[in-house]
């Protein structure tokens, strides 16, 4: 779930809350008012009703004794209207929705009217003083029995308002549950949120931003792990860029120890070369105001010659070196008899093998083609019969050229002391020299496997302590042979 | 998962012993209480017989000791002796102590009917309706519902008490009495009423018009010092109220044991002709008053002006079942 989402969803769940607080309040005071409002109707429906039941009771009372007294008989009809509107009453008040103890007392005086009317009417019949005694004592009874009840339907009547404020209490008491609860609800959810909120959103910020201080100093940004938000994604993307960034830096540290050592090693080699060179001038100055032979000099030219080409060399490689790291090592590709190539630069290293009493060895495949730089790979077997020669003195090298199924493969071979294992691992690498070896920037097997993978290929060594090393160039075999081969 | 902070751990164990201590909170268990009442062996005490067989009065904690009397006024008059707390009596034993001067309350009826008190004529005497009860010896209970259900009878047929010979005596010894054709009728209430008539027994004549009410009465002072146990007493005898409204067929299983004597068709007639309820209602103020005026006029000495309406104490009933009380309240005295 997004950030957005978790912070909005509490929200919207604390206005539902609180609309329904508000709508509960709503309805609970509707029902109550209409509540009261029907009760109350229908209470004084009642208490009007009982009260005209009174008022007829008193009336058919005062009409029966007066008739009795006087004996006029115009207060007979009177009582006969009296009792219908009692009785229209009393199906009146019975069709209501009483319940007990009305129910139980209108029930009571429903009974009652039969034999009430049936006294009155003996009573009103009645012509001689025993009967109208004995009548009289029969309607006494029962009127002031009905009397009674009605007094209780009336009390009853009364007493419904305790039972329609004890509804309302009763009602009130449910709905303010009802709310209470609502409200400690809201108040949770409000402190769930914030407390959501303080955890979930405020503290992995702060811990970010604590982080991200510190990256300068080498920390990391740490990663929220299981968060698939908005702060998850943040947190994933500044570990990255973190990441990047601390390897980027080590890069700079180690191109800058790379660019120290450079310097330092290439000004050393440089040096020597042009100390020579410089003391071989002086040389030569002084033997000219000597009047040296021209032998002599020429001797001291040669030397000035050799100086300045292992200068141009040095300077050639360290210029190499440059390129390749800049990734701007330029190959001009063609068709290339490999075989002559060969043949060409080990006829012109013979005087360096001899200088190093090594025997040279030639096996080579006739018309090996290859799609190469010449020049480059002339630079590459230049290089590995100069370590050769330099590392296997009076050793045999072998150079072998030929083809197999999908690669062309040059092998120069020696069987020299072998390199030492300390050495092994860092042989390729830029600057990399073997203990006690001849003067040199160590850049030469490191530029060889360079222009060697800039043709798509790979250098491999085997060497053996007291066995003698071999290189092996692995290029990709030209599939078409050139019209016309440089070689 | 992470575990939870000390502080919402203290939280919610505060929650969860708040919660339990409201759940545990409840009424402390009441000590159990006496209360001694007495009462006729008679149908109209329904709602007793089934507190006791349904254990209610257990159930209030309240360890009720029960006398059976062979009037309800007998019953009356061991309350008046401090012998009880109650007595199940009917209006007019209480009405006749009332004008002696007896300081007396009703705590609440507990039941009315009609039809239930009357003259059991002996068939053999030639009476065939009230008018021709003059002069003829009838057995009547002094100071007994049998009393004014005779002098109802007199009045319905123009007869006054004075026209009859009235021979004084209790209910078993009228049957007798009657039985044995000493008494030309008696006066009588049920069960003894609907025993001695029937079929090849005396008839039964009986005033439409007389209704009788039993009621649970004590000595004001008592029942005010007792008002704990009245209150327990009160309410059980309204839990029999709410069991016998849900189930009627209680009424019939309650009594039938208690009164094997009684055909089916007889414990039926009760039970028709009579409500057990408890309540204090205008009914019964008028029932009371008319009593005593009754009373007053066959000459009962009466000790001073009595109010009937003071007679009635709808307090403890009031609290327990207000619907049950529809007694108008009388104005508010002023202070003396």
């Amino acid at each position: 779930m997004s950030l957005a989402r978790k912070l909005v969803l509490p929200q919207v769940l604390i206005l539902g809350l609180i609309a329904a607080l508000a709508a509960t309040q709503w309805l609970v005071s509707r029902h109550e008012r209409r509540q009261l409002e029907d009760s109350t109707r229908r209470l004084q429906q009642t208490g009007l009703r009982i009260q005209r039941l009174a008022q007829l009771f008193a009336d058919t009372e005062r009409d029966l004794l007066s008739e009795v007294t006087t004996r006029q008989d115009v207060l007979t009809r009177r009582i006969r209207v009296s009792n219908e509107e009692i009785d229209l009453l009393l199906d009146e008040l019975s069709r209501g929705d009483a319940v007990a103890p009305a129910r139980t007392l209108l029930e009571d005086l429903r009974r009652l009217r039969g034999p009430l009317v049936e006294a009155q009417r003996a009573l009103l019949g009645a012509r001689d003083p025993a009967r109208t005694r004995s009548g009289f004592v029969r309607w006494w009874f029962l009127d002031q029995r009905a009397n009674a009840v009605l007094a209780d339907l009336s009390a009853d009547n009364l007493k419904g308002v305790d039972r329609i404020l004890a509804q309302v209490a009763s009602t009130r008491r449910r709905s303010d549950l009802l709310l209470f609860t609502l409200t400690v609800i809201c108040a949770l959810t409000v402190a769930a949120t914030a407390l959501y909120v303080l955890r979930g959103v405020v503290a992995p910020v702060v811990r970010l931003t604590a982080a991200s201080q510190t990256v300068g100093d080498g920390g990391s940004v740490p990663l929220l792990a299981g968060r698939r938000d908005e702060l998850g994604a943040l947190s994933r993307v500044l570990a990255g860029t973190t990441e990047r960034l601390v390897a980027t830096n080590a890069e700079l540290q180690e191109a800058l120890a790379l660019r120290e050592r450079f310097l330092s090693i290439a000004a050393h080699e440089l040096r020597t070369p042009l100390t020579s060179l410089s003391l071989q001038l002086a040389l030569i100055q002084r033997r000219i105001e000597q009047g040296a032979d021209r032998e002599t000099l020429r001797a001291n030219g040669e030397s000035l010659v050799r100086q300045a080409h292992r200068l141009s060399q040095l300077v050639g490689e360290l210029l190499d070196v440059t390129r390749i790291q800049r990734g701007r090592l330029d190959l001009h590709v063609e068709p290339v008899r490999l075989d002559h190539l060969v043949q060409e630069v080990c006829d012109r290293c013979a005087a360096l093998l001899d200088a190093g009493q090594n025997r040279l060895t030639l096996d080579l495949e006739g018309e090996v083609l290859c799609q190469a730089d010449p020049s480059r790979m002339d630079q590459v077997l230049v290089n590995l019969l100069g370590n050769a020669a330099r590392h296997a003195r009076g050793s045999a090298i072998t150079v072998r050229l030929w083809n197999s199924a999908h690669e062309t493969l040059l092998e120069v071979r020696d069987s020299g002391p072998g390199i030492p294992e300390t050495v092994r691992s860092r042989l390729f690498e830029p600057f990399a020299r073997a203990p006690g070896a001849a003067p040199g920037l160590g850049l030469g097997l490191y530029i060889s496997r360079e222009i060697v993978e800039a043709h798509g290929g790979r250098i491999d060594m085997m060497t053996a302590r007291g066995e003698g090393t071999a290189f092996t160039v692995h290029l990709p075999r030209a599939l078409q042979a050139p019209s016309a081969a440089t070689g | 998962m992470r575990a939870p902070r000390p502080a919402a751990r203290a939280l919610a164990l505060g929650l969860v012993l708040l919660l339990a201590a409201l759940v545990g909170c409840d009424q402390p268990p009441e000590t159990e209480l006496g209360f001694r009442v007495g009462y006729p062996d008679i149908p109209s005490t329904l709602l007793l017989y089934v507190a006791q067989d349904q254990r209610l009065f257990e159930a209030e904690h309240l360890r009720v000791e029960s006398k059976v009397y062979a009037t309800g006024r007998e019953a009356l008059a061991a309350a008046i002796a401090g012998e009880l707390d109650a007595a199940a009596v009917y209006s007019t034993p209480l009405v006749l102590a009332a004008m002696h001067g007896e300081d007396l309350v009703v705590l609440s009826t507990l039941h009315r009917s009609d039809g239930l008190t009357g003259l059991a004529v002996n068939p053999q005497a030639g009476i065939r309706t009230a008018a021709d009860l003059r002069g003829r010896p009838i057995g009547v209970t002094p100071g007994t519902s049998s009393q004014l259900a005779l002098d109802v009878v007199l009045a319905e047929s123009g007869l006054e008490p004075g026209d009859v010979r009235a021979v004084p005596g209790q209910p078993r010894d009228l049957m007798a009495a009657l039985e044995a054709g000493e008494l030309d009728a008696a006066s009588l209430w049920v069960p003894n009423l609907l025993l001695a008539t029937g079929p090849g027994k005396a008839r039964l004549l009986a005033s439409e018009v007389y209704a009788e009410m039993s009621m649970l009465a004590g000595m004001r002072a008592r029942i005010e010092s007792r008002r704990m146990e009245s209150r327990r007493f009160l309410r059980a005898l309204l839990r029999a109220q709410d069991l016998i409204r849900r189930r009627p067929q209680l009424i019939e299983s309650t009594l039938r044991p208690r009164f094997p004597q009684l055909a089916e068709a007889q414990l039926a007639t009760i039970v028709s002709h009579s409500r057990f309820e408890l309540g204090l209602s205008n009914l019964l103020l008028s029932t009371l008053r008319q009593e005593g005026a009754w009373l007053e006029q066959r000459g009962e000495p009466r000790a001073e002006r009595i109010r009937f309406r003071d007679v009635l104490a709808p307090g403890l009933l009031e609290e327990l079942a207000p619907e049950s009380v529809t007694l108008l309240r009388p104005p508010e005295r002023p202070p003396p």
